[in-house]
């Protein structure tokens, strides 16, 4: 099923974040990273898709039916998880959201570990989420997004936390999900490089507005940069991929 | 040339098969560490039931005319069996105030719990929030004539005043919480400028109260378990089982209120009639436990502090855990409130600090003030 995004419009009090804005259709198993500068809008485009209630409901489908949180996968971000639980209770917790019993689902504990060992953090399954380090909570974010197999994950800078080997490895996993549960991906990214590797679309936005949309490789280049971020960059081609290399 | 290349294969294909095992030996590690883990949260339970029991028949046990525990045994269970004057005694003097203790004590450990998990603030409870110094203003209104309130009952006037007041201020609280733009910090200032509001028009009443009323009302703020009877044990008795059950049926949404307000909400709970729904059940027990025995600070502060301490967050354990260990902690008070002098009951309040001031300063001492 695509999501689609139209007519987004978002205001607080006289001051408008989201213009009337409209993204073309995403499909199953794309990655879509949001750039743009501080301010442009972008976290506030994951919030509007992460609200229970939407008043404008169907500014966001999914298929035929507005964007329903029980479709999301969200890694907020602030990484920090403040609950004295382990991470395992956390996806076990998460796996039972709407459960009314308090007993848990049969298996439910060996599902959550094996996709904490399929993230390659099974080693941190039984420690304890206050005492996590930042990059470690960003790692078991990612695993409680993805627990009950979402068909729309959003990451809002999933990979701020991370060291270059970790970002990797994070990137790595949602192209994987993305692409083996026919789910999309909407992340924010300010890497640009990052989501020029990782990408199937950019959405780059300005001034609450969609200044531009499509393959990473097409439209990231040097005007584009200096319009939006108003910074003089250097576009190097590195086998099939441009690298920014950016200065004021 | 094909052997070696069909025994690299098979080198592989048992690297794979170590690789897979190593895997499933990991996760199988994992799985046992976590179950021992339940398992200890659950032995803990049962302890400190057991724990509560033994406390509430120790403090049965303990008091002025000097009773065995096999008199206080055959007294509760074979009552015909004990002359009249230890059935009087268990009956109608020790065993409705010993019964209060957990009671209250589990309820305002409860109360206290529920507000650090819905506002997500460590040092919630009802009485940083002011709920009992609310409680106190509204008994003050009764004992100074300044109100009276129609169709109650003399004896019950202040503790239904303390209620109503108990309730109306945690009414504000919730009401409060559920502006949108108001945020948890600004919760928690509301409640510390509550406290300080009632703080301000008690010692009004005091200023205007006759030398009488004066004393009466400071007895009454101290708190103490000699105001209970068998009707305010059977009233909590029936309500407290079923406020728990209501906030147990909602154990794994406040487990994942705790985790962070924006994931709780990504997760399509509806984070803002929880925390209403969570402190209007706060209320009811709070204001009953507060009109019912009197202002009994610390233990909803530390009750919860300990069962976070040493079963975490998990709902299903904590808020049980966090029952019975506010219940044991309100037991030892009394226990200690009729020990340090022989004779005399002292104010629970000043026993409670006792107990939980140097508890609470060693608990911010070993966490470095991070809980």
């Amino acid at each position: 099923m695509a999501l689609n995004i139209n007519h987004l419009s978002v205001s607080f009090g006289k001051q408008v974040i989201l213009d009337n804005l409209n993204i073309p259709e995403i499909y199953p198993g794309e990655m879509i990273s949001l750039i743009g500068k501080n301010g442009a809008g972008k976290s506030t485009i994951l919030k509007q898709m992460t609200k229970r209630i939407r008043f404008d409901a169907e500014s966001i489908m999914l298929g035929d039916e507005p964007l329903h949180v029980n479709d999301i996968g969200y890694l907020p971000q602030d990484h920090r998880i403040s609950a004295n639980i382990t991470v395992l209770e956390l996806l076990i917790t998460t796996m039972h959201i709407d459960a009314n019993s308090l007993f848990t689902k049969e298996n439910s504990a060996e599902k959550a570990l094996s996709l904490l060992e399929s993230i390659d953090i099974l080693h941190l399954a039984n420690k304890v989420c206050t005492e996590l380090s930042g990059g470690e909570s960003q790692m078991a974010g990612l695993a409680q997004a993805v627990i009950n197999d979402p068909k729309v994950l959003i990451l809002d800078e999933p990979t701020s936390a991370l060291d270059m080997h970790n970002q990797l490895k994070l990137l790595e996993y949602i192209k994987y999900y993305t692409q083996h549960n026919s789910a999309c991906a909407l992340m924010v990214v300010h890497d640009l490089n990052l989501a020029i590797q990782y990408s199937d679309k950019v959405a780059v936005l300005h001034n609450g507005s969609l200044f531009a949309y499509g393959e990473p490789r097409l439209i990231i280049d040097k005007t584009l940069i200096k319009d939006v971020f108003n910074v003089n960059s250097q576009i190097i081609q590195l086998e099939n991929y441009p690298v920014v290399v950016a200065c004021l | 040339m094909e052997q070696s290349i069909c025994m690299s294969g098979s080198y592989i294909d048992k690297q794979k098969n170590l690789d897979i095992q190593q895997e499933n030996s990991q996760i199988n590690d994992a799985l046992s560490e976590h179950r021992s883990r339940l398992k200890k949260k659950k032995l803990a339970l049962v302890f400190f039931f057991l724990l509560s029991l033994v406390g509430l028949v120790a403090d049965i046990l303990i008091g002025s005319h000097g009773l065995t525990l096999s008199q206080v045994m055959t007294g509760i269970f074979t009552p015909e069996a004990s002359d009249i004057v230890t059935q009087t005694i268990i009956w109608d003097i020790r065993m409705p105030m010993s019964l209060m203790a957990p009671f209250v004590g589990g309820a305002l450990a409860v109360a206290g719990a529920q507000m650090q998990t819905t506002l997500n603030n460590p040092l919630a409870d009802p009485y940083t929030f002011g709920v009992s110094a609310s409680a106190g203003f509204g008994a003050s209104l009764v004992i100074t004539h300044v109100v009276s309130l129609p169709f109650i009952p003399e004896q019950y006037q202040i503790a239904v005043m303390a209620f109503i007041m108990c309730l109306l201020t945690t009414f504000m609280i919730a009401g409060i919480s559920s502006i949108k733009r108001i945020s948890i910090e600004g919760v928690m200032l509301f409640g510390v400028a509550i406290m300080f509001a009632y703080d301000g028009m008690l010692t009004m009443m005091q200023y205007i109260a006759t030398e009488t009323q004066l004393q009466t009302l400071v007895f009454w703020q101290m708190g103490s378990l000699d105001r209970g009877s068998w009707g305010k044990i059977l009233t909590l008795a029936i309500l407290l089982p079923i406020v728990m059950a209501i906030m147990m049926k909602d154990a794994w949404k406040l487990s994942s209120l705790k985790v962070g307000l924006d994931r709780a909400e990504s997760m399509g709970i509806n984070v803002k009639r929880l925390r209403i729904k969570t402190l209007l059940l706060v209320s009811l027990i709070t204001s009953l436990s507060v009109a019912f025995v009197g202002a009994i600070g610390f233990v909803g502060l530390v009750g919860p502090h300990i069962a976070r301490m040493i079963l975490g967050e998990d709902q299903r354990f904590f808020l049980p855990a966090s029952f019975l260990l506010g219940a044991v902690l309100v037991e030892l008070a009394s226990i200690a409130s009729k020990s340090f002098m022989p004779g005399i009951i002292l104010p629970l309040t000043v026993m409670m600090s006792i107990i939980g001031v140097p508890f609470f300063i060693f608990l911010i001492i070993k966490k470095g003030g991070k809980f």
